[in-house]
């Protein structure tokens, strides 16, 4: 073991750096050809309970050739005594450095965990820029949501994957293996990948920009490289490899369960929610598949729980057969069912009832907006009477705590759009007191939690400028001011998060060296309260010459070359343009089952496009 | 047909069946503290698929009961629990089962079949015997004999109302020397009275006047003990 037990002793949870999970793959790596590092940029809780991991661990396991192992953020704990005693990232299976590896794949979950990334590329010693890499240094690429705008982290990453694992990983891993028994070079393998769908090699690509500073030309300076890259998916998600297991970690992670996918990507067409956008078109998976898949997964793990996992797995649509299915499945079992929020109706109750969720649980809802105005203009269909109804129909079963989440900084959003939130919430606490005393046994207890609108690339309101962070702070200021009720508590986000996430989210490849700055000066576990330090941001962009609001705060026009416009993910430009359109007139787009609207998703010939 | 009891009612319901379990706690699975491996039982008996019996009411658990917590960090080659099961289960099936899921660094080593009405190993522990490795040590057969010779020997505990000073001597049943730097201490535990090894090792390493570093000195708990009288008889030294 490469870390001695003194060390272990001293840090907090030891068992983050041990392995030895349940189920944890173990391979003799003197045995196969590549050498595969999957990279987690964040503490191993978070990142052992993402589905993603578990998916391509075993995806990639399954091949005789390959040994998939995992790599998690170090805590600041931990990190410290490596620097101090140069002791090198390292894998949890074999517990060895991951300098000699093949391959170091990133996920990219969200872009405050940029930081995390290059800590890891450094303590791993390999260079964090691509072009200062040898033929001694893994391949870097990544992959996952934030890879949709690749472009911050162009200069750092070898490729890019965009799209589901399952599609090319197994054809990138083959031309590796070729490359290699001919004494290929790394720059070799790159050109080689250039006609793998899915791929983004960021080197074949030149950037010039305006005076302006806007986006002058994007084009590519190898004729093997696409102009466009099409994202790939999964075609049949019944018949596509699934994993039989799940790593089942020692200590307390996030998510203790099972966790089963139930259905890949969203019909709803909610306009801020890139994930609803990227992950087009829905594709589910059937009862039969659904119910085989939870059984193995329980069998396998010994978990007492199963979650189901989707965009809003609520819109399955055998949800009900599932339910009940997986109730007569595992009741007798000891194994619990833990529910999505779904949409509060007689059926949902009886459910939550069954399931035993429990009064002790909260109702949640997502009206993201005050008023039934800004709602239609961000397209989410839940309406004040939904709200209100389905809250009237649990109070009277016993719940008596509801979640609810906003965001401020809409587009189109105004003072009364802000109110409407205090308002919503107090009708809330009225309609429970409306209840006759003897059904109130405790006090009503509402939560709203409001989040600063981030707009995010491949959505309608990718062009659309974010309030500034003095803005954000004064409508929660002032929504603060407006609740008046004991019952109603408020928590809101961090502006200054928010709006480097901006930064981020919709950045080019001039905003690298601010976060390279910024980690160089101390930037780490951004995402985390405790450890996030605005002030290193501050210093970062101060010191690259970065204005913030050219990316964050900016109007884009229409027209203007957008830093992701190489990637095309099914979804057309044209499409989100007619979207913003809809969204200022306020009017509402159906869900994908009701009525398409040709967004371009169609071009996959897959799923919901082709449903009868 | 034994075991089954007639309640009041004259309904007929089946007593559980007990064991208690011998296993060891090693390797990568030091680091890894008493709740979590509590969670990786209960997991790994759902995995074998035994049939164990849960409690009644709201949140039913498994019914299974640890001797005594191990710190995190100390490895044991003698840890006990007691689980019931639903039906009588062969102890080889429940051993090979068991051993078959659990990770590397947790094994079953012994099964017993115990009396429904045997009281829980918590409440028969009276002792446990650890093997330490000191990391510096000076003169230190004296000071094995200067610490049993004192008759009190007072230190501060952490105790549930803070820190107190306390008399730890009759706590501690004796320690030999394995060699140049290996020890073993058997000290109460359990209800009669609970003593942490490193509060000895700290005392010692005092007495012989070398510094103590708790990271680098290492512990393994060696077994457990009931009385049975007036005898220190071994957890596992099933009748």
């Amino acid at each position: 073991m490469m870390i001695p037990d003194e060390i272990l002793l001293q840090v907090e949870k030891p068992a983050r750096y041990i392995g030895n999970e349940i189920n944890m793959v173990v391979k003799d790596p003197k045995s196969v050809d590549i050498r595969f590092g999957f990279c987690f940029p964040d503490v191993y809780e978070v990142g052992m309970s993402h589905l993603g991991l578990q998916i391509l661990y075993y995806f990639l396991n399954r091949r005789e050739d390959v040994y998939c192992e995992r790599i998690f953020c170090p805590w600041t704990d931990m990190e410290k005594i490596m620097r101090e005693k140069s002791y090198p990232l390292f894998s949890l299976e074999t517990l060895e450095s991951i300098k000699s590896f093949d391959f170091l794949g990133f996920t990219l979950q969200y872009e405050m965990s940029y930081t995390n990334i290059i800590n890891m590329l450094d303590l791993a010693s390999v260079p964090i820029y691509s072009k200062d890499r040898d033929e001694s240094d893994p391949i870097i690429f990544a992959g996952g949501p934030c890879a949709y705008n690749p472009e911050p982290l162009a200069e750092i990453m070898d490729f890019f994957y965009l799209g589901e694992g399952e599609v090319s990983l197994d054809l990138i891993m083959d031309i590796y293996k070729e490359n290699k028994a001919v004494s290929g070079t790394r720059d070799t393998f790159l050109e080689k990948i250039l006609s793998v769908d899915g791929v983004y090699v960021p080197k074949f690509y030149e950037v010039t920009y305006k005076d302006t500073g806007e986006i002058n030309s994007f084009i590519p300076n190898n004729p093997k490289a696409p102009k466009k890259i099409k994202k790939v998916i999964v075609k049949d998600v019944d018949k596509v490899f699934y994993p039989e297991k799940q790593l089942v970690p020692l200590i307390e992670t996030i998510h203790d369960r099972v966790t089963l996918e139930v259905f890949r990507g969203c019909m709803r067409g909610c306009r801020f929610c890139q994930a609803g956008y990227v992950y087009r078109p829905v594709r589910e998976k059937k009862y039969e598949t659904l119910i085989e898949q939870s059984k193995t997964l329980i069998e396998t793990s010994g978990h007492e729980e199963i979650s189901l996992v989707s965009l809003s797995t609520g819109d399955y649509k055998e949800f009900e057969k599932l339910a009940t299915g997986l109730l007569d499945e595992f009741s007798n079992k000891k194994v619990s069912i833990s529910l999505p929020s779904l949409r509060i109706d007689a059926f949902s109750l009886e459910l939550m009832e069954k399931v035993q969720e429990v009064r002790k649980s909260s109702l949640t809802f997502a009206p993201e907006a005050g008023t039934q105005r800004l709602r239609d203009v961000v397209n989410k269909g839940i309406t004040e009477k939904d709200i209100l109804d389905g809250c009237k129909l649990a109070f009277s079963g016993g719940w008596s705590r509801v979640k609810l989440y906003f965001m401020v900084g809409l587009p189109t959003e105004t003072e009364e759009d802000i109110l409407g939130i205090a308002s919503l919430s107090e009708s809330i606490v009225s309609k429970y007191y409306e209840m006759p005393k003897e059904l109130r046994k405790k006090p009503v207890a509402v939560t709203i939690g409001s989040s600063c609108f981030v707009p995010k690339p491949f959505t309608p309101f990718q062009w659309f400028p974010q309030d500034e962070i003095e803005i954000f702070m004064e409508k929660q200021r002032m929504l603060k001011r407006t609740i008046k009720s004991k019952q109603i508590r408020y928590t809101y986000h961090d502006a200054k998060l928010s709006v480097l996430e901006g930064l981020i989210a919709r950045g080019d490849r001039r905003i690298t060296k601010v976060i390279v700055r910024a980690w160089e000066l101390g930037a780490r576990f951004d995402g985390w309260t405790e450890h996030f330090k605005y002030d290193v941001w501050v210093q970062a962009l101060e010191d690259c010459g970065i204005d913030i609001k050219f990316y964050a705060n900016r109007k884009r026009e229409y027209d203007e070359i957008l830093p992701w416009d190489h990637i095309d993910i099914g979804v057309t430009k044209k499409y989100l343009i007619n979207e913003m359109e809809k969204a200022t007139a306020e009017v509402i787009t159906e869900n994908c089952r009701d009525f398409c609207g040709k967004c371009g998703a169609q071009s996959f010939g897959e799923g919901i496009c082709v449903e009868q | 047909m034994e075991n089954v009891e007639r309640s009041l009612l004259g309904r007929a319901f089946v007593l559980n069946s007990k064991y208690r379990l011998k296993f060891s706690k090693t390797d990568r699975m030091r680091f890894i503290g008493h709740l979590d491996l509590m969670t990786l039982f209960r997991r790994s008996i759902k995995k074998a698929v035994l049939p164990v019996a849960y409690s009644q009411g709201f949140n039913p658990h498994q019914l299974m009961s640890f001797a005594l917590p191990l710190s995190l960090g100390v490895s044991s080659i003698g840890e006990y629990l007691d689980i019931e099961l639903e039906i009588e289960v062969d102890e080889n099936i429940i051993k090979d089962k068991l051993n078959e899921v659990l990770p590397l660094g947790v094994s079953i080593i012994d099964v017993a079949h115990i009396e429904f009405s045997k009281k829980t190993a918590a409440s028969l522990l009276v002792g446990a015997v650890y093997s330490v490795k000191l990391d510096k040590v000076d003169n230190l057969d004296n000071a094995i004999l200067e610490l049993l010779s004192k008759e009190e020997i007072v230190v501060e505990k952490k105790t549930k109302k803070g820190l107190a000073m306390t008399d730890i001597r009759n706590d501690i049943y004796d320690i030999k020397k394995i060699d140049e730097f290996t020890i073993e201490l058997f000290i109460a535990t359990g209800s009669q009275g609970n003593l942490k090894p490193d509060v000895v090792v700290a005392y010692l390493c005092q007495l012989m006047n070398v510094v103590y570093d708790k990271y680098k000195v290492k512990y393994e708990r060696i077994d457990l003990y009931e009385s049975i009288n007036g005898k220190f008889v071994r957890l596992g030294d099933w009748e």
